[in-house]
Formats: C-alpha cells, structure tokens, sequence
C-alpha cells in the first residue's frame, strides 16, 4: 500500500528585509561606531589618568627625597655658622682685651690672639651660605635664617606643588573617562531598545524607537561636549612661582609674594592654589598683626581682594581646602556676611572637624548672628580641642585663644550694642584657657570681688599697671589680659606673649600693679588690661603710650656681645668693631657705643679698679672733652640691667654731653656705653638707654 | 565572511591594545618603585655627606687654630719669651690632636691640600657614595618613565586602528544592504580599508 506524500503548508513569513529593519540595521552598525570612537575616548582619558596618578606619585617621592637632602644641607649650613660665631666670639673677646691692656705688655699677646682667630674664621666663610652669601647673612636678614632656610625649601615646596597639580589633572581625567563610561553604558541601552524594537511591529516600534533616538542624540552632546572640555596642564613653571611665593610670604615680603602668586595665575588662569595663596598675601599685607600666629585684623582693601581671590579660587576648584574654604569663611565675617560667614565655617568643618580655629570662627560668627546658644555650643567644641592633650604647643593655644577674644573685639566694634555678650563668650574662653594652665576646674566668682582704680606707667619697651583689688579670697584664678590698638577706629587686638593667668595667693583687698613687656620696643598706641576672675570680667582699665622720643624704634639684638636695644628706626647701627656696637642719629648729633668683654682671671694688667680704667681709656680715646668733675670719684650707675660706675664729660662748650659708663659684674663681665648728645636732646639719649638690656647670666 | 575576518582582526588588536596597556601600567608601577629606590639613596647620601663635612669643617678650624697657635710660638721665641712660646706649643699639639681624632669621622681620601688649606671635594665625595649603592644605581626611574609612555601611546595607537576596523564593519554592513550595483564598490573600498588599516596597524607598531 502506498503512502500519500502529505503537503506541508508553510506559514506566511514576514519579509527579512523590510525598509525599517534596514534603517534599524544601519543605526545599529552607526552606534556602534559612534560607541567605539567615545571608547577610544575613554581609552585616553583614562590613559592620561594613569600617567597623571603615576607622576603625582612619583612627585610625592621626589619632594620627600628633596626635603630631606635639603634639611641636612641647612643643618650643616647652620651648624658651620654656629661654630664660626664661636670663633668670632673669641676674636671679639682678645681684640676687647687687647682694647683695654693698651698700656699692658699683654696688649701684644691680646692682639695676635684676635688676629689669629680672624684668619680662622675664613677657613669656615666658604663653607656656609650663611656667611658666605649677602642676602643670607645676619645683617640683611631681620629674621635670620629665615631667608635662607625658606629659599632652601623652595625645591622641595615645588615638588609638593607639582604632586598637587598632578593629582588635580589626575582627577579631572578620570571624571571624564568616568562620564564617557557612562555615555557607553547609555549607548548599550540604546543598541537594546533598537533591538527590542525589531521584535514588534506597527507603530508600537516607536515606544523603543523614541527614546533610544533621544538617548543617542543625548550621547551624542555630552560626547562633543566632553571632548571640548580640556583638563589644564600646569606649566612647571607657574608651580615655581607659587612656591617663591609661599616662600617670600614666610620671609615677610608679601607684595613681593603676590606678584609670584600673579605671574602663576598668568601662566594658568585657573590655578586655583594660587588664587588661595594670593588671597592669604593680601591678608597679611594689610594687617598690622602679621607677627602673630593666628592673624584676624587687615585694612578694608585688602580684605576685599582676599575675598576675591578666595572667591575665584573655591569656584575654581578649591572647595576641598580647608584653608581656602576656612580662611573665605572667616574674611566674610569681616566683611560683615554672616550668612555666607556660617555657610563656607560649616563647610570647612565638613572637611575636618578638629581643627579648632574653624569652631572658634563658628563661634563668633553665632554670636554675630544672635545664636548664642549655638556660640556656646562651637566655643565649647573649641577649647576642648584647644588643650594641652590635642594640641601640645604651648604658644600655639595661647595664639589660638587670644585671636578667638580678638575676634570678638571685631565684633564689638561692628556691633557695639552686643558688647555684654561679647565679654560672656570672652569669659567662656578665659575659662577654658584658665583651667587648661592653672589645671583647675573654674569655680564660682567671689561675691563683691572687683579690680579698679587703674593707673598706667610706660617706661621704655615695658608698661606697668597698678590697680586696687577687692574681695579676692586666696586661691581665686585671676587673668591678666592685655589688648592693644593704634586708635579707636581699629579693632582691640589681643596679645598672647603678655598674658598672665594666677591662682591668687595675696589676701583679700589691696593695691598690686603687674607689668608687661609687649614687645621688645616701645609700642605707641592704645592699651586696655581686662581682669578676669573665674571666668567673668571684674575689671578693666586703659591707656595711651605716646610715641616718645625714640618714634617706632626697632629692635636690635647682638647676640655674640650679649645686648639689645631699641634704636630709632632713622639711626644707623654701624656692623660691630670688636666689642663694640656704634649707634648713631642722622644729623650724626646724637650717639651710643655700646661694649661687652669677659675679663680674664689674671686681669689686663692695671692695678686700679677695672671700672674706672675702662672709663678712664673710653675717655682718652674721645677728642675734645673734658670731665665735668675731675679729681672726684664717679658715680654708681645702672644701665642695661647692670650695676656700675659712670662719669660725666662736656664737649663745644659745654653744649654737648658725654657720659661714659662701665660695668664689671660678677660673672666677670666688662660692659661698657658711652653716649653723647646735645644738651636739647638728652631725653631721646636717655629713652634709648632704657631700652639697652645685656645678657646677664 | 569579511565582517567575520574584520571582527576577528579588531579582536587581535583589541587584545594587543590591552596587552600593551597592562605591560604600561606594570612599567608606571616600576617607575615609582625604582623612584623611591633613587630618593631613599639620594636621602641617605645627602645625609651622610653633610655629616662628613660638619666634621672636616671642626677639624679644619682645629688644625687651622693649631697653625697660629705654632706661628704666635715662633713670634714668642723670636722675642725672648719662652714660657710663652712652650705654653703656646702645648696649646698647639692639644688643637692638632682634636683635629686628628675627628678625622676618623669623614673619608680623608677626599681632602687635597695640606693643614688649615685642605679641602674636601664634596662633589666627588657624592658621586662615589651615590656608586655604593648597586640597586640604585641599576635603576634609571627617567628610562622608565619614558618606556612607560611609549607603551601607553603604543596601546592607545591600537584602540585608534579598533576604531577604524569598526568603521569597516559598519561599511561592509551598509554594503550588503545597499543596491546590488553599488555593493561590490563599497565592499572593495571596504576591503581596501581593512588591508590598509591592518598594515598600519600591526606592522607600524613593530617598527616603532
């Protein structure tokens, strides 16, 4: 029996080449070609990104390596300095010797002595900067070795800067290979809804075929806009500009220190380090508190181009500095922007909470704004990261506390009606500060205590304050805080160096007086003493300190002869002669020579008392003067802290005065001064001599 | 069967476009390494260098104080004081003395002259202490870097060809959907393309 063939019917298909999935088909080939040109892009970024993040490590190694050679070449270069003072010392102690034994037949001996030293000393001049280079040598350098030391860092500061930037590149590369990586990851979606959509017909395609069309044509911008975005080298030497300048800002020259800072904002318009830089330069170029650690005073023009730079630098990038961003914050609350003050305070503090100047800033700025509660809360948070356990430098948190009380003096001189609550948060800080030195808790204040009656008395670079005090029981923790300001348009700038905190240990009423030094010179201005017991203002009293005879003097210091002084910023200090130091007045009318030599045990040879053959050789080797008393004895007489005997010549007719003092003490040292000035102007004589003080061991 | 042979030449220069990237990134690693290698040498030269020289230098002064000490003895003599002139050598012989014991702290090989004129060749002193160390001085950190981004640039020159290799899939892909009469041109322009491109692409890579 034969089987029937059986006819197989066969579905209609639909056609494999339609016009849509044609058109499908070309998209798809075209995306991917567009998928593989953006990962060709993302391979370089991410290239660029590998190199950028090996030459940022490698920039960490060198600035290490950089640092430490160069510590060890400024170690040296010192050490070499520290022993040829050493050798100068000696020749400066023969030639004095030899000055005073010139009738001695050990005279002879005293000078070779000096002389051989000198030619010692010039085997050790090539050997050190430091007394081989002008810039660098003491008499050139207000703040020896400063110089030397910063302009030796400044290698290894380029590198750190060079680490920075590449780092910085390193990041914005990676962004980008990050964002093409998405725009792949997009394409992919697109390449999956074009194919779902060759699984349905009709019109239902164009809900697969819409959005992936947008989504290319996304891609597609964000592509062309990456691509046109650029990731900034920073030239090497834009990185070297602002390393002098971080330099010249340590060495004081801050004018000198933005035009670095510039000329590295020429070279890379967008460097935003050293906008933040520039903004710190301009700061400290106005302010009159640029000794101190933590600076909060400057003058209206330079806190507006502070906050332009500090501006300019955060939207370029240097959101994530603490000191950029702390730094803003702060200088807005100069400017009086509380808001903006708080906002760019919190932010810094997002970025590091213990850092407790930034808590301080919140602080003030709370109490700007009313909130004292929330003032209380941030000072508290302040002094607890301001004790001795987290911050172990003594000076440090006496800087810290006494710029926290200054700022807010500024705001007392903003807002003058706030002024009680401004010595509460005072009094808050006092606490804190008191119980971390006196390392007592602060105790209740003493009913009916009180500190008035204030009296001032300046006398050269020192100021003495007496007072009466009442009901202060024994053991009552008392601080001295002194404030000062050149006039009263500026705000009260507290002085750390000067404060004083005590547990009391005086009975109960009385007068005391207290004196301080502020600096090494007179300081003219405006002065203000708080006194504080157990954390709550009890006291207060001011004063004015004209400039006297000697202007602003400036401080000079010797330290082979043991001396300082205050000279009037006109007058020439003559480079040291032996033992000897040479001050003189621009008419030339008005001088001061100043002396110091360790006598020997076997003496110089003279039988009479060393006082008076010291006067007696001064004297002869002045022409033209004749003792104002002679046959009588000289006169006791203190000067430099030392006691000794002085005598008293006249010169062109008794216009001129000359007085000629010495001093042996009994650490065996000859100090010696002769002044001379016209009868009119012995007071500015006498002004500098209060200032003179010797090394008295 | 050419979109076959095309695709399977970007696989090859996709593997070798990561191949290189991975021996680039090995190198950087290198380069770093062999960096801290060279600092860490540098440091501990600079180091002992300065060493060496803060005692030469208190040795110097020692022998240099020595000599005066000698020439004021000779001036004492020739003036008749004799007491002086032995007290003034005694002196003499302790400064020589402390200069010697000080010489057993830096490498007199590198001292020239005679007495309070001697020198210390600090430059030669430096370049034979960096030559001590056998590690740090196989190593060149700046060669490295530089194969290093040659090999980054080789790996990137293949990703560009990959590229390329797309663009002829994708125009052997129009091809076969265009007219008949136009396909085999575009798949010869194709072909061109590819061969072109796998030339450029392998054999440029091996003449760098």
């Amino acid at each position: 029996m034969a089987i029937e063939a059986v006819e197989l019917e066969l579905p209609d298909v639909e056609e494999l080449e339609t016009p849509f999935k044609r058109r499908v088909a070309l998209l798809v080939v075209s995306i991917t070609l567009f998928g593989s040109i953006v990962a060709l892009l993302q391979n370089q970024a991410s290239t660029r990104q590998d190199i950028a993040a090996r030459d940022a490590q490698r920039s960490a190694v060198l600035g290490l390596g950089t640092q430490v050679a160069t510590s060890a070449r400024t170690i040296f270069s010192y050490g070499v300095y520290a022993e040829s003072q050493q050798v100068e010392r000696r020749r400066v102690v023969a030639a004095g010797r030899a000055r005073l034994a010139t009738s001695s037949p050990q005279n002879q001996a005293f000078q070779a002595e000096a002389e051989r030293w000198a030619r010692v000393k010039t085997f050790l001049v090539p050997l050190s900067p430091l007394l081989s280079q002008d810039p660098y040598k003491p008499e050139n350098d207000p703040a020896f070795p400063t110089r030397y030391e910063t302009d030796q860092g400044v290698d290894a500061d380029v590198a750190t800067l060079r680490q920075a930037a590449q780092g910085e590149a390193a990041e914005k590369w990676g962004a980008k290979a990050d964002k093409y990586v998405a725009i792949i990851t997009l394409l992919a979606v697109v390449l999956f809804l074009l194919g779902m959509s060759l699984t349905i017909g009709g019109r239902v395609r164009l809900v697969f075929v819409t959005p992936a069309a947008v989504i290319a044509l996304w891609c597609l911008f964000s592509t062309v806009t990456l691509l046109l975005q650029s990731v900034t080298a920073t030239p090497d030497l834009a990185v070297r500009r602002v390393a002098t300048g971080n330099a010249l800002v340590a060495q004081r020259d801050f004018e000198g220190a933005i035009r670095q800072y510039t000329e590295a904002i020429t070279l890379r318009p967008d460097y935003a380090i050293a906008y933040g830089q520039r903004a710190d330069a301009h700061f400290l170029l106005g302010s009159s508190q640029s000794t101190q650690q933590f600076v909060s005073i400057t003058d209206p023009k330079a806190l507006k181009q502070a906050i332009a730079d500090g501006e300019t630098a955060v939207r370029l990038g240097a959101d994530s500095s603490i000191n950029v961003v702390g730094n803003l914050g702060f200088h807005y609350f100069l400017d009086r922007r509380y808001a903006e003050a708080e906002r760019l305070t919190a932010k810094a503090l997002e970025l590091n909470n213990a850092i407790p100047s930034v808590w301080f800033n919140l602080g003030v700025i709370k109490v700007a704004q009313g909130d004292l509660d929330g003032a209380e809360e941030a000072y508290r948070t302040a002094i607890r990261l301001t004790s001795p356990s987290q911050r172990p430098d003594e000076s440090e948190r006496d800087s810290l506390f006494a710029a926290a009380r200054t700022d807010l003096e500024i705001l007392a001189l903003a807002q003058p009606g706030r002024l009680d609550v401004v010595r509460r948060f005072q009094g808050q800080i006092v606490a804190g500060e008191s119980e971390a030195k006196l390392k007592e808790p602060t105790g209740t204040v003493p009913d009916g205590i009180s500190f008035s009656n204030f009296e001032f008395a300046a006398k050269g670079a020192s100021i003495t304050a007496s007072y009466d005090y009442e009901n202060v029981p024994e053991g009552t923790h008392l601080a001295f805080l002194w404030y000062l300001r050149a006039d009263s348009s500026t705000p009260w700038s507290q002085e750390p160096v000067i404060n004083s905190f005590e547990s009391s240990a005086v009975n109960e009423s009385g007068r005391a007086e207290i004196t301080r030094s502020p600096g090494r010179c007179p300081i003219p201005g405006q002065y203000r003493l708080d006194v504080f017991a157990e954390g709550r203002l009890v006291g207060s009293g001011e004063t004015e300190v004209e400039p006297g005879a000697l202007g602003l003097p400036i401080p000079f210091r010797d330290e082979l002869l043991g001396l300082s002084l205050c000279r009037p910023s006109d007058w020439e200090a003559e480079p040291p002669k032996d033992d000897l130091v040479t001050f003189t007045s621009p008419d030339g009318r008005l001088s001061l020579i100043v002396g110091s030599t360790p006598i020997p045990s076997s003496g110089v040879g003279t039988a009479a008392p060393l006082e008076d053959t010291a006067i007696a050789a001064a004297a002869a080797a002045v022409t033209g003067i004749k003792d104002r008393n002679p046959g009588a004895p000289s006169q006791g007489f203190t000067f430099g802290g030392v006691k000794g005997r002085v005598r008293y010549y006249d010169a062109s007719g008794g216009q001129v005065s000359v007085a000629i003092a010495a001093s042996v003490g009994p650490d065996s040292v000859l100090r010696t001064l002769a002044g001379v000035a016209p009868q009119d102007r012995l007071d500015t004589l006498n002004e500098l001599l209060d200032t003179l003080q010797f090394d008295v061991g | 069967m050419l979109i076959g042979v095309v695709s399977l030449t970007g696989a090859v220069a996709t593997w070798k476009a990561v191949n290189l990237g991975s021996q680039a990134t090995d190198t950087d690693r290198r380069s770093v390494l062999e960096t801290v290698i060279v600092q860490k040498n540098q440091s501990k030269v600079e180091a002992q260098l300065r060493s060496e020289q803060s005692y030469f230098a208190r040795s110097r002064v020692n022998e240099a104080a020595a000599d005066e000490l000698d020439s004021s003895a000779d001036q004492a003599r020739s003036q008749g004081r004799e007491a002086d002139a032995r007290s003034l050598e005694d002196q003499a012989q302790v400064f020589r003395e402390l200069s010697r014991s000080l010489q057993d702290f830096f490498a007199t090989q590198y001292v020239s002259g005679e007495g309070a004129d001697a020198r210390f060749d600090e430059a030669k002193r430096q370049r034979d202490l960096l030559r001590q160390d056998l590690e740090a001085s196989q190593v060149d950190p700046e060669q490295t870097v530089a194969e290093a981004n040659r090999l980054h640039a080789r790996s990137e020159r293949f990703v560009r060809w990959i590229v390329v290799f797309v663009a002829v899939v994708v125009l052997l892909t129009i091809a076969q959907l265009s007219k008949v009469t136009v396909r085999p041109f575009l798949a010869a322009g194709a072909t061109v393309v590819y061969v072109i491109a796998t030339f450029m692409a392998f054999l440029g890579d091996k003449a760098r």
